[in-house]
């Protein structure tokens, strides 16, 4: 799960990385006005599914203002979505995401590699080719071990951290063992293996379908060994992409400009169109929202406008051109532990399900700019979403079904209700949404008493120890999730495999463990990408049968981008961030 | 003079001490209480095993009084950070304040980078404030119960009743997107354009200086009216000593020196950081990042501000109490 720093409205965690629709492991991409819309004019989300002002012009300078700094710019270390996004300015990776708008630009592509992965039968040998011409921006040319040295800084776990590198972990550990090029220096990760200058294999120690997805996250970026400063990596980042770092000033500014060493004819997801790109810090919400509607500045980088500044942009024909509004793929959820009393019944759980108030969930949430109600878990980006799919209707206006929750309360033996704690993060929104929760699980007698914690452990060690939850007897918890890559697989495997359970950092909050599940999660791992969309819907259905998560809404952010700006698009493979690096601007500036 | 101000440095690092142990106990408590900060800094679901391996490494497993010996060892020699191992290890000179693991940065480091910003904040709004305060000051006592005496408490309430925020929002609102006299607030470094820095500044410093220049002023006002009806106030008078003189010389050294101590503490607390003013304005300064460590539980900067917030305040006490002296002649150090 991806982080964002300006969370669609409110929240400190959450968001994702990339969500998308089916599409997936295709090989298209390249260029990007080919295929998809593109209109000259702008109108309220035009960038959601087109791209809006296509042009060739090329100069001036994208603005770009941010509330905090990225975790870090070592690509392998950096786990906030936007981050991801920024990323591809600087960073290319063996594959990556098309540059088309929407649920297109889920799919992944070919970015240094000439194709995508060429796997074995059962999915555990994946072999790549990279395309000759290749350079970092020092000149240097970037071959197959730079790719290889990557990954194997991330086995450096107590230098190397903060980024998604339990994946490659989990799959490419050998069996004698590595520590890393640190600890290790004259070692070599021998589940990796670059024969010549372009090629590079990657054998797994278990099936993984996805594989071309994760090779598509910056965190498996080359890194020229030569000029790898351990930790400090961040603020020495060798660039393989169209920009390299001019300057960078913590909390202050980040400059990039073009990189000489760069090949278009290398790259067919990036056309840069702007010289340089700036990200200055504005602590200020509401001051950068009036920068960015005045036009001083061209576009959050970091999450769109604050709910008190969106009415006045919505009432205004003008301003509403300019703005879009588009789901995230992040699923806001109430985790309902089966592993505490009464809630070992499912009926007992059921009864929460139909007494639920979404609608009062999402009107603390942002309302309709912040969230559509979801009525299942998987979220309209991700493969094997039904938006017919509604197991627990809850009411025409989504405030709950009273007469079927008392009914369940009836078959679970506890008619007049029971007592439960819900856990929250003590911190934005949770107070108020543990209040609005109390309140209307109340009129059918479950009474819920509070379980708050500090946000930066929440999801860790409060929600994520399922010996915590038993021992403060946690029957729900307020959860959201985004996938890391947008696949069945990449959405599920850490919230539902039972196989998969930890304690502390737990990300399965209900301790799900079915066997169907975990059959399906397991089939995606050895499956072709034509089969997601199919066993995405049986994972779904599956996991919601168990009636363990109680999907809430489905979250959006509501954009602001500066008229001047060209070919802009917002890419669900980053996240339905705009997609920085193709963006120009019509006045050259 | 001497033993005095040696006696009070001894003091002033004794306090320092004290808050340093009470802050690193909140620190460590929080730790145990709350949760490893290895969550903060390992990433997407980190192993038992990783999370053991990384408070080994920082040393979280040992006991308190290591921890703390550590630090303060850091602090006044310097150490080298986590436990060593190929490739983890990080020289961090004196004063080292520990390491942020939400920056991958040494908390020294991040107040170097921050200090600046607020210093200039505290430079520029102390003179406004101190000049502005008690000029209005003097002039009321002086004019007391007329017009422009009573105006001037009047806007003296007013900038002590409303809060810096809200002042801050105010005059963004004016200067900057009503009338366009100024650019959309952005830090510039005093070295690289000393225009641009004051330019960027102005509006912070007036933000915190009405305010603080209000309360001043009222305090000015009431001791020099407090000091205008001593005797000897009345003896100079009537010896015939120019009213400037008796104003300047006699009136205005007495009543300025409780201004001096609040000026003192006063300014000693803007250095450790204006987090209301920075964040209006988007300066990146100490109050910034300790905003930003509080949110994101990154205790160890929050732990260096601290310390570094009570060095100034105890120091600032004693450069006041040393320049009593020179204000009120009647001060001698014992």
């Amino acid at each position: 799960m991806a982080i964002t720093r300006r969370a669609t409205s409110v929240a400190a965690v959450g968001a994702v990385a990339a969500l998308a629709l089916a599409a997936c492991g295709g090989s298209g991409g390249g260029g990007n006005s080919s295929s998809a819309s593109a209109s000259s004019g702008s109108s309220f989300n035009a960038a959601v599914d087109g791209i809006v002002n296509p042009s060739d012009k090329t100069g001036g300078t994208l603005q770009l203002i941010a509330q905090g700094d990225v975790d870090s710019y070592d690509p392998a270390r950096t786990y906030y979505a936007y981050s991801w996004d920024l990323q591809r300015m600087f960073t290319r990776s063996l594959m990556g995401f098309a540059p088309q708008p929407g649920t297109k630009g889920t799919a992944v592509v070919a970015d240094l590699a000439t194709g995508p992965g060429e796997a074995n039968a059962d999915k555990t040998v994946w072999t790549y080719k990279l395309q000759s011409g290749l350079k970092f921006s020092d000149g240097e040319p970037i071959t197959s071990k730079d790719i290889k040295y990557g990954i194997e800084r991330l086995f450096a776990t107590d230098v190397i951290n903060g980024g998604p590198s339990s994946y490659y972990l989990s799959l490419l550990t050998p069996k004698e063992g590595y520590k890393g090029p640190y600890a290790d220096p004259t070692g070599d990760l021998s589940t990796v293996k670059t024969p010549d200058d372009t090629t590079i294999e990657f054998d797994l120690s278990k099936p993984f379908a996805d594989f071309d997805y994760l090779m598509a996250l910056p965190t498996s970026a080359p890194v020229p060994k030569a000029k790898d400063t351990k930790a400090d990596y961040g603020k020495n980042v060798i660039a393989s992409g169209p920009f390299m770092f001019k300057s960078f000033t913590p909390n202050k500014e980040t400059t990039w400009v073009r990189n000489p060493n760069w090949s278009q004819a290398t790259d067919k997801i990036r056309t840069p169109k702007v010289d340089s790109v700036t990200q200055t810090i504005v602590t200020n919400e509401a001051d950068g929202d009036k920068r960015l509607i005045s036009g001083d500045v061209d576009l959050w980088a970091d999450g769109g406008l604050l709910p008190a500044s969106r009415p006045a942009v919505i009432a205004d024909p003008t301003k509403k051109a300019y703005a879009d509004n588009p789901t995230t793929g992040f699923t806001r959820y109430i985790s309902v532990m089966q592993t505490v009393k009464p809630l070992d019944n499912i009926a007992c759980r059921e009864a929460i399900f139909y007494a639920f108030n979404k609608s009062d969930y999402r009107k603390i949430r942002g309302g309709e700019t912040g969230g559509d109600i979801a009525n299942t878990m998987t979220p309209p980006l991700v493969p094997g979403y039904d938006a017919n799919f509604n197991p627990f209707p809850d009411g025409a206006d989504n405030t709950g079904d009273l007469d079927k929750a008392k009914a369940k309360l009836t078959e679970c033996g506890q008619p007049n209700g029971f007592n439960i704690a819900m856990a929250y993060a003590n911190a934005g929104v949770g107070p108020q949404l543990f209040a609005s929760v109390q309140a209307n699980l109340a009129r059918v007698g479950i009474k819920v008493t509070p379980a708050a914690a500090d946000s930066s452990t929440y999801y860790s060690t409060w929600i994520g120890s399922p010996k915590n939850i038993i021992a403060k007897n946690i029957g729900i918890a307020i959860a959201g999730w985004g996938a890391d890559f947008p696949t069945p697989y990449g959405f599920w495997q850490s919230i539902a495999n039972g196989n998969a359970i930890v304690d502390p950092g737990n990300s399965n909050y209900p301790s799900l463990n079915d066997p169907k599940v975990n059959g399906v999660l397991d089939d995606l791992t050895k499956s072709d990408s034509s089969k997601m969309q199919d066993l995405g819907k049986q994972l779904d259905q599956a996991v919601m049968a168990n009636a363990v998560y109680l999907p809430v809404q489905f979250d959006k952010t509501f954009y602001y981008r500066n008229p001047r700006l060209t070919n802009i698009y917002l890419n669900g493979g980053v996240g339905n961030y705009y997609d920085y690096v193709n963006i120009g601007t019509n006045d050259g500036k | 003079m001497f033993r005095y101000i040696v006696r009070r440095l001894i003091g002033a690092a004794f306090v320092v001490l004290i808050i340093s142990l009470v802050t690193f106990g909140l620190q460590w408590l929080a730790f145990h209480v709350g949760g490893s900060p290895a969550y903060l800094f390992l990433g997407k679901a980190p192993s038992p095993e990783q999370v053991a391996a990384f408070e080994k490494q920082w040393g979280l497993d040992q006991p308190f009084y290591i921890q703390y010996l550590t630090y303060i060892k850091g602090i006044v020699f310097g150490r080298v950070l986590g436990d060593g191992s190929p490739g983890s290890e990080q020289v961090c000179s004196a004063p080292c304040l520990g390491y942020s693991f939400q920056y991958h940065e040494t908390v020294t480091q991040l107040i170097k980078d921050a200090f600046p910003v607020t210093l200039s904040l505290t430079i520029g709004a102390a003179i406004i404030w101190l000049v502005s305060g008690v000029s209005i000051g003097v002039l009321s006592a002086l004019k007391k119960g007329s017009i422009a005496d009573r105006s001037a408490m009047v806007v003296a309430l007013a900038g002590v009743s409303l809060p810096v925020y809200f002042t801050g929002l105010i005059l963004l609102y004016v200067f900057v997107y009503t009338l366009h006299w100024f650019p959309p607030p952005k830090y510039t470094e005093f070295t690289e354009n000393p225009f641009l820095w004051a330019q960027n500044l102005i509006l912070p410093w007036i933000t915190i200086a009405f305010g603080t220049a209000a309360l001043y002023a009222r305090f000015t006002r009431a001791n020099m009216l407090e000091t205008l009806n001593e005797d000897y106030i009345r003896t100079a008078t009537s010896k015939g000593l120019p009213r400037r003189t008796v104003i300047g010389k006699h009136a205005l050294r007495s009543a300025l020196t409780p201004v001096l101590t609040i000026f003192g503490m006063d300014v000693g607390l803007l250095l450790g950081g204006a987090i209301l003013t920075e964040k209006t304005f988007s300066l990146p300064g100490l109050g910034y990042l300790t905003v930003n460590a509080i949110a994101r539980s990154d205790f160890q900067v929050v732990l260096g501000i601290t310390i570094l917030a009570a060095i100034f305040i105890v120091v600032a006490n004693l450069l006041v109490d040393v320049l009593y002296g020179v204000v009120d002649p009647r001060v001698r150090y014992e």
